[in-house]
């Protein structure tokens, strides 16, 4: 009895024991974690990996595992009974009173009650442990240290996240590139991967145009900057720009043309079927409807006939450059004299070089889109993380051109996060090539955007009005007669559309306000552009500004 | 009469110290050290300046506790058989026999005044009887009654001519108490009660017989583990080699305490345990004996002999270095 009764006071003990070590340890545990928190953040600052929201989860976290763990570790600490008892009698001044039962009981085992030495010692022991109050006797303190310590790095943390805020911005740019690039590493893979399925273009044409982008694939998986970024898609982009330009841009509209014409014969025409997938388009179908045309089967009138067809759609192709051209007339001219062989090799050369054609154009429209596409990304990309603008361009017109503000937001700003009307950036490249398949461009803003109509969709509308999203064939520009305002040299523009002709109005004006010199659009701004290329080609234009000045040169493509 | 031994004893002893403290004034300390000492059964060395009361306070206890007391003045003439005994020729029904005549030292409370003034013949022969309890005469062994104890005295100062006890036999003594002179109120009193018509004397409180159940039941105290543990521990601590020897035993020390200053450490912890009412040994009952029971065990190199370094220091360093429990706190 007086055993159990000495036991139950020592599980008391034990048990304050171990609460007040819990609570003790927790604080260091908090003062190791906030500890860790501080080292932590400062190795993860120094690289620029760490956003606001995450550096206080951080410090929270770390601290308050380090308290729960440390606490929960001394509380569930198994501690030794006799050892803690020898160290109670000290503490409550009880002279070995209680450990001396203890180690009576370990060493002889229940005989130690009911003999002499025993049953006093223990009688004492527990009539002093009784007297016993630990809050009383030991009272509990906070350790100084520990608490100034905790302090101290609290507030470290406290000043570490007030002073990192331009850090925790950087961070939150540099996650913005990495993911703009992340992205654009996977479109890039997506456009391969069409290429790659294209059945209208040809191995050598896939090879050529996976090439650049497998480049800038590759650039972009080394990529740690935006600017690295861009410029690797910048330069993929002129790669493919350039396989857009071994095209005719004459050819495509004088091949259409052709098949109108050839399109034209009476019903059964031979070339009627030819005519009408030229007219359309589809080279291929062209081409093979005219290599399976045989003209031994004609009679001399149809020949005749079909000669002077021949010869028409040959002389609108030949005007264009196309090689198809000469060899439709040379058919002509062999069908009219009656020699169905020779006409038959010439139409043979002539559906060769329709296909020829047709596979440039299919590579130029391949060629387009990726570029497009690559377009964008770098806009994407340069746009990153950047905060929003106001999104207001600066108009190069005289002012009511809202379209082109709008659009193309010059002044640096982010128009995917202006509101903007969404016109896509493939649309003037799509007229050029006079394929009319569609526009490359998705039109897609990163802001609040009101979605336009798809880029290139449909033809655009001559004679129309400003806002209808059409243009005019020309239009009012400020043409500048002095760079950087009066005092600056002069600028000499071809005008009223003569080649080599002087600007007309030779009045000083400063910039931004509207000059009296009236020159075809068209005519101007092939010299604008070849100045921006120029600019582009040396670096003297920031590389997050090129996509922006591209899409804007590009949509004022006539 | 109170049934429980234990507290019969508590009784006892504190009658003896009480009784004690009507002749002797002050030095309460000395007459519990010695008191500590009888009940353990050990002997004293007591070392005071003449003039201090040391014989007047072991007449005293011997009064109070109703042993047999007799007075050995050690001088360098002193022999053996003036201690122990001789034999003597008698007369005895007609015939020349000799017969056995027993020295001072058949007694129970011996007190060898200047033992270090006696040569160390002289002084083997008691510390024969010291250890033994018993002496040897003629080939005849003769035991000393029970309880016996030895009180000898030194004088620290005076030590030309004398003969040193050496640390063989100092070992033998339980205790070393240094009496000091008294201070001014002490000694006013010791005036009045000294110089007056009346001389006081002590009545007897305990038998021989109750001396020897008290010192029976001494031994009988039972010591935790740990504390076992660090008187064994604070004893390896006064060898130069030990592994918590403290820098001064290492630099003056050539040899510490034996393991009698252990058995003197653990029976003087109990019966202060005992006296203090106590069922078990503490460790401050250890402080309490310590430099009594080691200060005249430890041997001091050259170094420490030309420093005048005091072993008291030495075991006070020797205290603080071995903790009595292994680092940790409570609460």
């Amino acid at each position: 009895m007086e055993w159990d009764e000495l036991n139950s006071i020592l599980d008391g003990w034990l048990r304050w024991h171990q609460q007040r070590q819990a609570v003790r340890w927790g604080l260091r545990g908090l003062a190791a974690g906030l500890g860790a928190a501080v080292l932590a953040a400062l190795f993860l600052l120094s690289r620029r990996l760490l956003l606001s929201v995450e550096f206080w989860m951080l410090a929270g976290g770390l601290a308050l595992a380090g308290l729960f763990l440390a606490g929960a570790t001394a509380l569930l600490w198994r501690r030794d009974r006799l050892g803690l008892a020898r160290r109670f009698d000290r503490a409550f001044g009880l002279r070995e009173r209680v450990s001396t039962a203890l180690d009576l009981h370990h060493v002889s085992g229940d005989d130690s009650n009911g003999t002499f030495w025993g049953d006093r010692q223990l009688a004492d022991a527990l009539a002093a442990a009784k007297q016993v109050e630990p809050w009383r006797v030991r009272p509990f303190r906070l350790e100084g240290r520990t608490l100034a310590a905790v302090l101290c790095l609290a507030l470290i943390l406290a000043a570490l996240g007030y002073v990192s805020q331009p850090v925790f911005l950087e961070a939150q740019s540099a996650r913005a590139v990495a993911g703009a690039i992340a992205a654009e590493k996977e479109q890039v893979a997506n456009l391969i991967e069409e290429i790659q399925k294209a059945r209208e273009l040809s191995p050598e044409q896939k090879a050529a145009l996976t090439q650049a982008l497998k480049e800038a694939q590759q650039r972009l998986q080394d990529a740690r900057t935006r600017e690295q970024a861009v410029t690797a898609l910048g330069e993929a982009e002129a790669k493919l720009r350039e396989l857009t330009g071994r095209v005719n841009p004459e050819e495509a509209q004088a091949l259409k043309t052709a098949g109108e014409q050839l399109a034209q014969g009476p019903d059964g025409s031979p070339f009627k079927e030819a005519g009408q997938a030229l007219a359309n388009g589809d080279t291929a179908k062209a081409a093979q409807s005219l290599r399976q045309l045989d003209p031994g089967s004609l009679t001399p009138g149809q020949r005749k006939q079909l000669a002077d067809q021949l010869n028409q759609a040959g002389q609108t192709l030949s005007q264009s450059g196309s090689a198809a051209g000469q060899a439709l007339r040379q058919a002509a001219n062999f069908l009219a004299q009656g020699n169905t062989t020779a006409a038959q090799q010439a139409l043979q050369q002539a559906s060769q070089a329709i296909q020829q054609s047709g596979k440039q154009a299919a590579l130029n429209q391949a060629a387009g889109q990726a570029a497009n596409q690559l377009q964008q990304g770098q806009a994407a990309i340069a746009q990153a993380g950047q905060p929003a603008a106001s999104g207001q361009g600066t108009a190069q017109g005289s002012g009511n051109d809202q379209n082109q503000a709008n659009t193309n937001g010059a002044g640096g700003g982010s128009t995917n996060q202006a509101s903007s009307n969404g016109t896509g950036s493939g649309s003037t490249n799509q007229k050029n090539q006079g394929q009319g398949g569609g526009g490359a461009g998705k039109g897609e803003g990163n802001g609040t955007t009101n979605p336009g109509g798809e880029a290139g969709s449909g033809q655009i509308a001559q004679n129309n009005s400003p806002g209808d999203g059409g243009e005019k064939s020309s239009e009012q520009i400020y043409a500048p007669q002095r760079l950087s305002g009066e005092g600056g040299p002069a600028v000499n523009l071809p005008g009223s559309g003569q080649p080599g002709g002087q600007v007309v109005g030779q009045q000083p004006s400063a910039s931004g306000q509207p000059g009296v010199s009236q020159v075809p659009y068209t005519d101007v701004l092939p010299s604008y552009a070849e100045t921006v290329r120029r600019a582009m080609d040396h670096d003297e234009i920031p590389a997050y500004l090129l996509p922006v000045i591209r899409e804007y040169f590009s949509s004022l493509q006539p | 009469m109170n049934d429980d031994p234990l507290e019969r004893f508590h009784d006892d002893t504190q009658a003896i110290e009480a009784e004690v403290g009507r002749v002797i004034v002050g030095q309460k300390e000395v007459v519990r050290l010695v008191l500590v000492s009888i009940l353990a059964g050990g002997h004293v060395l007591l070392e005071g300046v003449p003039g201090l009361g040391k014989t007047l306070l072991i007449r005293t206890l011997s009064q109070a506790l109703d042993l047999k007391f007799s007075r050995i003045q050690f001088t360098p003439d002193l022999m053996p058989a003036d201690i122990v005994g001789t034999e003597i020729l008698v007369d005895q029904d007609g015939r020349r026999q000799f017969r056995f005549q027993p020295g001072p030292i058949f007694a129970n409370l011996v007190l060898a005044d200047e033992i270090n003034r006696a040569t160390p013949k002289t002084q083997s022969a008691l510390l024969e009887a010291m250890q033994e309890h018993s002496v040897t005469v003629a080939e005849k062994t003769y035991t000393l009654d029970e309880p016996f104890f030895v009180l000898a005295t030194q004088n620290p100062l005076e030590m030309e001519g004398t003969y040193p006890l050496p640390e063989a036999q100092l070992d033998r003594f339980f205790f070393k108490v240094l009496i000091q002179f008294p201070a001014a109120d002490d000694l006013a009193q010791i005036l009045n009660r000294t110089t007056g018509a009346e001389a006081s004397s002590a009545r007897q409180v305990v038998s021989a017989a109750r001396m020897l159940e008290m010192r029976e039941l001494v031994r009988q105290v039972p010591v935790a583990s740990h504390v076992t543990d660090w008187i064994a521990r604070l004893i390896v601590a006064t060898h130069p080699e030990g592994r918590e020897a403290p820098p001064l035993v290492k630099r003056f020390v050539r040899y510490g305490a034996s393991p009698r200053g252990g058995q003197a450490l653990m029976l003087g912890a109990k019966a202060t345990a005992l006296l203090a009412g106590r069922y078990n040994v503490a460790f401050e009952d250890v402080n309490e004996v310590l430099p009594a029971a080691l200060r005249h065990r430890l041997l001091l190199n050259f170094e420490g002999l030309a420093e005048g370094v005091d072993t008291d220091e030495v075991l006070a360093e020797v205290v603080a270095q071995v903790e009595p429990l292994k680092a940790g706190t409570v609460g």
